[in-house]
């Protein structure tokens, strides 16, 4: 109770309350404009957030995030261009409804079905991460190497569309973490004689590089397209644009159905919004009496798209909690970012520090009913953000990214290490290879590394002891399983797409 | 050749450079620790674990990326003109340097200015405006809200 009195008071903070207002205001503003995605806001806010308080930088980070994800949805609704990934399957009947006139209406419903979604996951977080938390308690250095080297497959396997390239980036990012002293004994490794790289590769600059300057290294390359807003929310008719209360009763069930879809991937590490909002939508339209109404401007669709993503929110934050590993890549940022405040995330946090705890599930509903707010007054406004040229924005961006790399350590070899980064995420985009296990696997690899080799000191140098445990045997079992039925699969798929008629 | 094959083959020639000359060279500044036992692994078993998965990882990629078609993301990047990106990354790398010459606010408007120039934006005054105006905002907001000292050219300090 005092630690959750503690995070309240925090959050009443004049500071913390603003700050919270104009991370939601800029995430959904970020969110809404194609090409900016929540990672580059999120990532571009962590060099700010070391300088805060934790309850601060906490509301900063995860207001851009809840928002981001929403905003997304604005172009996808008026552009036909969704403004996160995430919001992809937004398009699918959200533009269709905007050409005949209900742009409006599914941007309401877009509100709503996020708002519903993100709620749906809190709770699922205030429920599950406590028990989750207290069974990890109780495991030893054995089942975390296991632990963490299973996190290492799955998001290999599960991010992107192939799962050896999901684990060369998970692979590269691994060999990433190497740099610098090793946990045991302190050895330099690969630090050239150079003092700033005995503390490893920083974070901040690694992660503003992949996520922000590879996006605008991207725009740069399709020479800053403009995009055109094709409808006026003003010109249409508002009767029509008005959501009737059957139409509400139809939503319940897709909406909730979703959030439980979204909530699912959001447990697992390193697939994201953007699967899960694919999922969902395709779902509900199987589970449709009439599928043939998707596509077409059905309400169904974009609540379903929307309720997923948002609902992944929430749920992310389950695995980042409970275990210390993140369920994407926002909250592997704000993983970091934690770290960066003193804050070690896992079982222990609920510990040792309840009060973090307790201001991230105050936070994100706060976040969320923001977002509601904000959302349902500037819907307009939020509109007239997509028509800012890309040509006079990304330029600023890639201002704020060498600042903010510079900042978190005052060091010029930070700023090419970003734009080292920045080169590699857009390489990695182009070539079709997904970023996120990089930098998960980047977090993760110092505490595998220190679990192993505590792990084989117990056992006088036997690995023996990594398959004799049932839960790290279990893992590793189910690792090996869930590579074999995915190689199999692509294999199949392959065979399939090369027989296929061109 | 493919996007992804071309990737597969990078990244098997700097695995393969990393196991065989980065990863030895850890051993010559291993600390002895005065005949101290451990039964753990050394410094350079996780090194060469990270090394030979990227490997492997590399060489399938190399592989199995022959056998599925470009994807238009991938193949886009031999249609689209490599000067702008290259030129980009180029200024970004002189920002990054020139920061320490010339300061951050100077080095940044000629970064934002030189951008706006070359990459066509439509209103000479917006550009101007902009280039002056954001470097000025981003280094007052960390200098007065956040206490953080951006550099600052020796020649005005």
């Amino acid at each position: 109770m005092e630690a959750f009195l503690t995070a309240l008071a925090g959050m009443g903070e004049p500071a913390t309350l603003l700050t919270l207002l104009l991370s939601v205001a800029i995430g959904l503003v970020i969110g809404a404009i194609p090409g900016l995605t929540v990672n580059i806001a999120v990532a571009l806010a962590v060099p700010l957030a070391i300088f805060m308080p934790t309850s601060q930088a906490l509301v900063m980070l995860i207001g851009l995030y809840g928002a981001g994800i929403f905003g997304g949805s604005i172009s996808a609704i008026l552009l036909n261009a969704p403004g996160t990934p995430a919001s992809a399957a937004t398009v699918f009947d959200g533009f269709p409804m905007a050409q005949r006139g209900e742009a409006t209406k599914a941007l309401r419903i877009s509100l709503v079905a996020s708002v519903f979604g993100s709620i749906f996951s809190i709770l699922l977080l205030i429920l599950l991460a406590p028990q989750l938390a207290d069974f990890a308690l109780r495991f030893g250095p054995v089942e975390i190497a296991a632990l963490l080297f299973f996190t290492f497959t799955i998001i290999g396997v599960l991010s992107g569309d192939s799962m050896v390239k999901g684990l060369l980036s998970a692979s590269i990012g691994m060999v990433l973490a190497t740099v610098g002293s090793d946990p045991m004994l302190g050895t330099p490794r690969f630090t050239f004689g150079l003092t700033s790289l005995l503390d490893g590769l920083t974070y901040v600059p690694l992660l503003v590089g992949l996520f922000a300057l590879a996006e605008i290294i991207d725009e740069v390359t399709k020479g800053f397209p403009r995009s055109k807003q094709r409808f006026d929310l003003d010109q249409e008719d508002r009767a029509r644009n008005r959501i009737s209360l059957p139409e509400w009763r139809s939503l319940l069930l897709p909406m909730t159905r979703a959030s439980g879809i979204g909530s699912f991937i959001g447990i697992l590490p390193g697939i994201g919004a953007t699967i899960a909002s694919f999922m969902a939508y395709a779902d509900i339209k199987r589970s449709a009496r009439n599928p043939e109404a998707f596509g077409k401007g059905d309400i169904r669709g974009v609540a379903a798209s929307e309720s997923s993503n948002n609902a992944v929110v929430g749920a992310t934050f389950i695995p980042t909690l409970a275990l210390g590993i993140p369920g994407d890549a926002v909250t592997a940022i704000l993983l970091g970012a934690l770290v960066i405040q003193g804050v070690t995330p896992g079982p222990l946090i609920f510990v040792n520090a309840p009060e973090v705890v307790y201001t991230i599930y105050i936070v994100l509903f706060a976040s969320t009913v923001l977002m509601g707010v904000i959302g349902y007054f500037a819907i307009r406004p939020l509109a007239l953000t997509l028509r800012i040229p890309k040509i006079y924005l990304m330029p600023c961006v890639a201002l704020m990214c060498v600042a903010g790399s510079y900042v978190a350590r005052n060091n010029i070899l930070d700023l090419f290490v970003m734009l080292g980064a920045g080169v590699l995420g857009f390489i990695f985009n182009r070539t079709g290879v997904p970023v996120a296990p990089l930098l998960i696997t980047f977090i993760i690899t110092r505490p595998f590394e220190e679990a192993v080799r505590q792990a084989l000191t117990q056992s006088e140098g036997s690995m023996a002891v990594f398959f004799t445990n049932p839960i790290s045997g279990g893992l590793i079992l189910f690792a090996i399983g869930l590579m074999g039925f995915t190689l199999r699969s692509e294999r199949r798929r392959r065979s399939t797409a090369r027989s296929a008629p061109q | 050749m493919t996007g992804g094959r071309a990737i597969g083959l990078a990244c098997t020639v700097a695995s393969i450079l990393f196991l065989a000359i980065l990863v030895p060279g850890i051993d010559a500044n291993r600390f002895t620790g005065g005949g101290m036992q451990f039964y753990s692994v050394g410094p350079t078993a996780l090194p060469y674990f990270a090394g030979g998965l990227m490997l492997l990882f590399s060489v399938l990629t190399l592989i199995t990326s022959g056998q599925e078609r470009p994807k238009p993301a991938e193949s886009g990047v031999a249609s689209a003109s490599l000067w702008r990106p290259v030129v980009f990354i180029l200024l970004a790398a002189a920002l990054s340097g020139g920061m320490l010459i010339a300061g951050f606010l100077i080095a940044a408007i000629l970064f934002l200015l030189a951008v706006f120039w070359i990459y066509g934006a439509a209103s000479k005054p917006l550009a101007l405006g902009l280039g002056v105006a954001v470097p000025l905002g981003v280094d007052l907001v960390l200098r007065k809200l956040f206490y953080i000292p951006l550099p600052v050219a020796p020649f005005l300090s």
